[in-house]
């Protein structure tokens, strides 16, 4: 019966639309009790799909004249119903209440798991803070980047490793933004941690393709952060204590309703027990982070935000007489923003950013006695305009404007050192784009998102830039002077999504995205390491393209209880970059482009996430096929080989079950296919050595990775003051030995004999914290 | 010079890793059996002339399978010569099965060298050019911490000298046996420097590491460009080692798709005694 009087409301409303007067409302949306602006809360109008706040909470709607009832709900907050009466424009901010903690169910709405069945974005994941802060990890570290591993196309790069690879990209491929800004290097300890303190983070969202027009650079995925903005109601004292590492945070109002600020640090402290032991004594191994933010409200219409992230990680050895080895890397980031609402149908964000990212390492032993430096440093500009343009399309236009200053790397010397003191040429570039995009509601179950990105990409001198002969030698050299162009890469960037609700539970979508990469980190371990090189696009190296087509099927099943997802992809990817064999990665040579190789890469696959939103038992269950491959000249006989994060088969199930008030347990297995790798075809002596003999890339497997977590929360108290919480975890419960690496030697004993051996990292590591907030 | 520095470092970093996993877990290693395709047999060169008569040797043999031993798998019939600049071409003579030396033959600093090997069918190709000798100055033995253990390293000192690039291999032999490393310099940031050069070894066993009394020969080479690229590619990719994101062969200098390489090299040998 309901729904007949929803269609029939629906039919009046579409033939009365052109006949009545519209009026717009807007506002910004609000957390009630600490202040907070809420992102992507969805606005109902008269029980119809109304809009969803931007990412600054601002929200429009344009509505026929008269009274409306508008309902508010988002992820972990009670909905909120509002009745209205509309004649003119008007401004009206909405504050949503923190979801109660008794175990009643909640009403379900389709809107309470974040993912919208109207929308026409694809490919898009998002996890709330709420459902991170159960998933049991390691060493007790809450990681956001290591939660979203969980959930299909994104993979994990290793072992409690944070670096991922989205659909077949490579690590480098992920635009990984913190309040705007870009972090170069994500992870801490050698990728063991992320650089991001979940105490500090609101909001995540992933896109692994149909990326709308407003992101750009990176080929396979944008992981948008946002920090929180900071209590602007009462102070917040919160923090934890963990096995390895200690965090607070604090964070209250200036000026209570305009502004706020938030501070949230975060320590290791593994080194103090080394400390303890005489055998490690004067080495360090460490890192910190610092998060900060203030904001300000200066009116109705206008609020600033500055931001600031600052990281760095130390690591030490003592040779013992004051020399030793030495190395520290880090990220800062500044952010400042400016909110203005010109009127309730058009907003408008201006941002500065700043971003570096640098390492240093320091040697002196013997003769040796230098430091090499290298950093990578943006200053970056933003502005977006956000056009409500009536009730059927919303547009965004915005410019970005990127100064890029790479120094690969400078080394300075001692006076009596071995190495002499030089620096390799620094790399200048400018990166401009400008983009358009409008969501078209063009029928009541029909939405599509049409822009276009125009990215230009310019090289600047000063520097020598090359040619190279076939044989990837130098045959000529050019030189620029300071600020001349060296060469401008324009590309045009197609973002295409549509959205078809058959009905209310369930869509179908499809979307097309092509983007362009200009900076391109090329690395020669395995694992993760500080000293991986970014490279900026050169007349030899192109600009990485890739396009995605992905087509989805989403369904909301048993009342809402359960929301399905599938999705299938095809990507396609230009100019990737490789190392040659052989390739010396520190060596003085500027040009570098001699040392690598280009190729393509495609990847292919299907994903489906089936997740339990509500109950005492929450989760859900990921699966990914798919396949991921390359073609280099030069590599592999020039044929298409396995990437190394070709894995087959990827699954990952996710639980939390609320026992009683005081407790809540979770657990999470993950299964993968073995990652492809290079085994040796043969051997052979040189010298006296063993040398292994390969003929095909990444023509094996390592053995399948499994694991099993457990993980428990205890509230001891809870109350509107103050509550604390003890949690318990433990990595790899089944103590299952995953081969991290494999590796091949001659047999200790008997040196005639070589064999196989497997390192495993990981096996039950138990951990406990204790987490406050008063 | 620099790349074998940062390599300690990245060394450096995997310590540190496990120092992080004492605080409470380990790692752990484990013999494992892995199933290898079978692959076609390649021929392998070992083809070193020195500046030292009977220093030439040339050693053919093919690959084997994992599984098998490691013994020399001599190529035996083969033709093997070495030509001069001058034109002036040696034969080299088979002392074993897949071994060919000459008695007398040596090279000159600052000439080029050919080599041609014809064998099952097959002509293969390669040419190194013999660079002029650094004088080793001295070695010597020193105990030195190393993450608050002591070890006993050796060290080289020399002077390298200015306005030419040098590439060198030092191989290190403990009473006699051969230590499983190739220590690779060059002066590519060091260009006419005074070296004094800890050789980092840190064998996963201990019983090869230095010990007080042990006999120590130290052998310096002087090789060219392209050798020098053959011993760094076989240190980073084809040793079996872990770290390298992309096992492969080593870069050859060598024509006919074979495994291995040609040098002619300058070599400077001193012996000590660890104290």
């Amino acid at each position: 019966m309901k729904n007949y009087c929803f269609i029939l409301l629906l039919t009046c409303s579409a033939f009365m639309a052109s006949a009545q007067k519209k009026v717009t409302v807007g506002g910004v949306v609000k957390s009630k009790s600490n202040g907070e602006t809420v992102i992507g809360a969805s606005i109902k109008v008269d029980s119809v799909a109304g809009t969803l706040s931007n990412e600054y909470g601002f929200y429009s709607l344009t509505l026929p004249e008269g009274e409306h009832t508008i309902e508010i709900t988002s992820v972990g907050m009670q909905p909120q119903y509002f009745d209205v009466a509309l004649h003119r424009d008007t401004t009206m901010n909405l504050t949503l209440d923190d979801e109660s903690h008794d175990l009643k169910e909640v009403t379900i709405t389709e809107s309470t798991g974040g993912r919208s069945l109207s929308s026409a974005q694809t490919s898009v994941e998002k996890l709330t803070m709420k459902e991170i802060s159960n998933i049991p990890v390691l060493f007790g570290e809450r990681d956001v980047l290591k939660a979203i591993q969980l959930l299909p196309g994104i993979k994990s790069a290793g072992d409690g490793n944070s670096g991922m690879f989205v659909r077949g990209g490579a690590a480098d491929q992920n635009l990984i933004l913190l309040d705007e800004a870009p972090v170069y290097n994500a992870s801490h300890l050698l990728g063991f941690f992320s650089t991001f303190n979940s105490d500090a983070v609101k909001d995540i969202t992933v896109y692994k393709g149909g990326m709308p027009a407003q992101y750009g650079g990176r080929l396979s995925s944008v992981l948008d952060i946002k920090m929180n903005d900071g209590n602007n109601q009462d102070f917040n004292v919160s923090g934890g204590v963990g096995l390895i590492s200690a965090k607070l945070n604090v964070e209250g109002p200036i000026q209570k309703d305009k502004s706020s600020f938030l501070i949230t640090g975060r320590r290791t402290y593994a080194d103090m027990f080394l400390k303890l032991s005489d055998k490690y004594k004067d080495n360090s191994l460490y890192f910190y982070d610092l998060n900060a933010k203030v904001n300000y409200i200066l009116g109705e219409k206008d609020r600033l935000y500055l931001s600031g992230y600052f990281g760095k990680d130390k690591l030490g050895a003592s040779l013992g007489d004051g020399q030793g080895f030495g190395m520290d890397w880090g990220n800062a980031t500044a952010t400042l923003r400016w909110n203005h609402i010109f009127s309730s149908k058009l907003f408008s964000n201006t941002s500065f950013v700043f971003s570096n990212y640098n390492y240093k390492i320091s040697i002196k032993t013997g003769a040796y006695d230098f430091r090499i430096f290298s950093q990578i440093q943006d200053f970056n500009f933003k502005e977006e305009l956000q056009w409500y343009a009536g009730d059927r399309n919303t547009l965004r236009i915005g410019i970005n404007s990127i100064y890029h200053t790479i120094r690969p790397g400078e080394v300075t010397s001692g006076d009596e050192s071995t190495i002499s003191s030089t620096a390799l040429q620094k790399r200048y570039s400018w990166e401009n784009a400008a983009y358009v995009t409008n969501n078209w509601k063009a029928l009541d179950n029909l939405n599509i998102t049409y822009g276009l990105r125009l990215s230009a990409f310019t090289i600047l001198g000063k520097g020598d830039f090359y040619d190279l002969a076939p044989d990837g030698t130098v045959a000529d050299t050019t030189h620029y002077n300071s600020g001349q162009v060296v060469k401008t890469y324009m590309n045009l960037e197609p973002r295409i999504a549509a959205s078809w609700q058959f009905n209310k539970n369930s869509s179908v979508k499809a979307s097309y995205v092509r983007n362009a990469q200009n900076l391109h980190l090329i690395s020669n371990s395995t694992a993760a390491s500080p000293t991986d090189k970014w490279l900026a696009s050169t007349n030899i190296i192109k600009p990485e393209i890739s396009d995605q087509v992905s087509l989805g099927y989403y369904r909301n099943l048993a009342d809402n209880k359960y929301e399905l997802t599938v999705e299938a992809y095809y990507k396609t990817m230009q100019n990737q970059v490789d190392y040659r064999d052989g390739a010396n990665v520190y060596s003085s040579n500027n040009a570098i482009e001699s040392e690598l190789l280009f190729g393509k890469g495609r990847s292919y696959g299907l994903e489906v996430l089936l997740k339990k939103k509500v109950g005492r038992l929450s989760g859900w269950l990921s699966y990914t096929l798919s396949k991921t491959e390359r073609q280099i000249d030069g590599i592999n006989n020039g044929e298409w080989y396995n990437a190394r994060q070709d894995r087959t088969h990827d699954i990952a199930l996710v639980a939390t079950y609320q026992l009683n008030k005081k407790w809540t347990l979770s657990a999470n297995w993950v299964y993968y296919t073995g990652d492809a790798i290079t085994f040796p075809a043969g051997k052979y002596q040189v010298d006296g050595q063993t040398v292994y003999y390969y003929t095909q890339r990444n023509a094996y497997r390592m053995p399948d990775y499994h694991r099993l977590d457990l993980g428990a929360t205890c509230k001891l108290k809870e109350t509107k003051k103050w509550s604390h919480e003890l949690a318990f975890s433990l990595y790899n419960a089944y103590g299952r030995e995953n081969a991290y690496t494999i590796y091949f030697r001659d047999n200790k004993d008997d040196a005639s004999k070589t064999e196989a051996v497997k390192v495993a990292l990981f096996k039950f590591i138990p951990s406990i914290s204790y987490n406050f907030k008063f | 010079m620099l790349s074998c520095k940062i390599k300690h470092i990245n060394r450096l970093g995997i310590v540190a890793a496990g120092l992080l996993l004492l605080t409470g877990l380990s790692s752990c290693e484990k013999v494992i059996d892995v199933k290898l395709n079978e692959a076609d047999k390649k021929i392998v060169v070992d083809a070193v002339l020195t500046d030292q008569e009977g220093g030439c040797m040339v050693k053919l043999s093919k690959t084997k399978k994992f599984e098998e031993d490691n013994s020399f798998n001599g190529l035996a019939g083969a033709a093997v010569s070495i030509r001069d600049e001058n034109g002036a071409v040696t034969q080299l003579t088979e002392s074993q099965a897949g071994v060919y030396k000459h008695a007398t033959l040596k090279g000159m600093p600052g000439k080029t060298y050919e080599l041609t090997i014809s064998v099952e069918g097959q002509t293969i190709k390669g040419s190194s050019t013999m660079p002029e000798p650094v004088h080793l100055d001295s070695v010597y033995i020193k105990k030195q911490k190393f993450f608050d253990e002591d070890e006993i390293f050796a060290n080289v000192m020399f002077v390298d000298p200015g306005g030419i690039k040098n590439y060198y291999r030092v191989v290190q032999f403990i009473n006699g046996v051969k230590s499983n490393v190739n220590f690779l310099l060059d002066d590519d940031l060091s260009d006419g420097k005074q070296f004094n050069s800890t050789l980092y070894f840190l064998p996963d066993d201990d019983k090869k590491k230095i010990k007080p009394g042990d006999v120590v020969t130290i052998e310096m080479q002087g090789i060219d460009a392209a050798v020098y690229k053959y011993w760094f590619s076989l240190d980073q990719s084809a040793s079996g080692s872990s770290s390298s994101a992309a096992p492969s062969n080593p870069v050859s200098n060598l024509s006919g798709g074979v495994l291995g390489y040609f040098s002619a090299q300058v070599v400077q040998r001193q012996t000590v005694t660890a104290p």
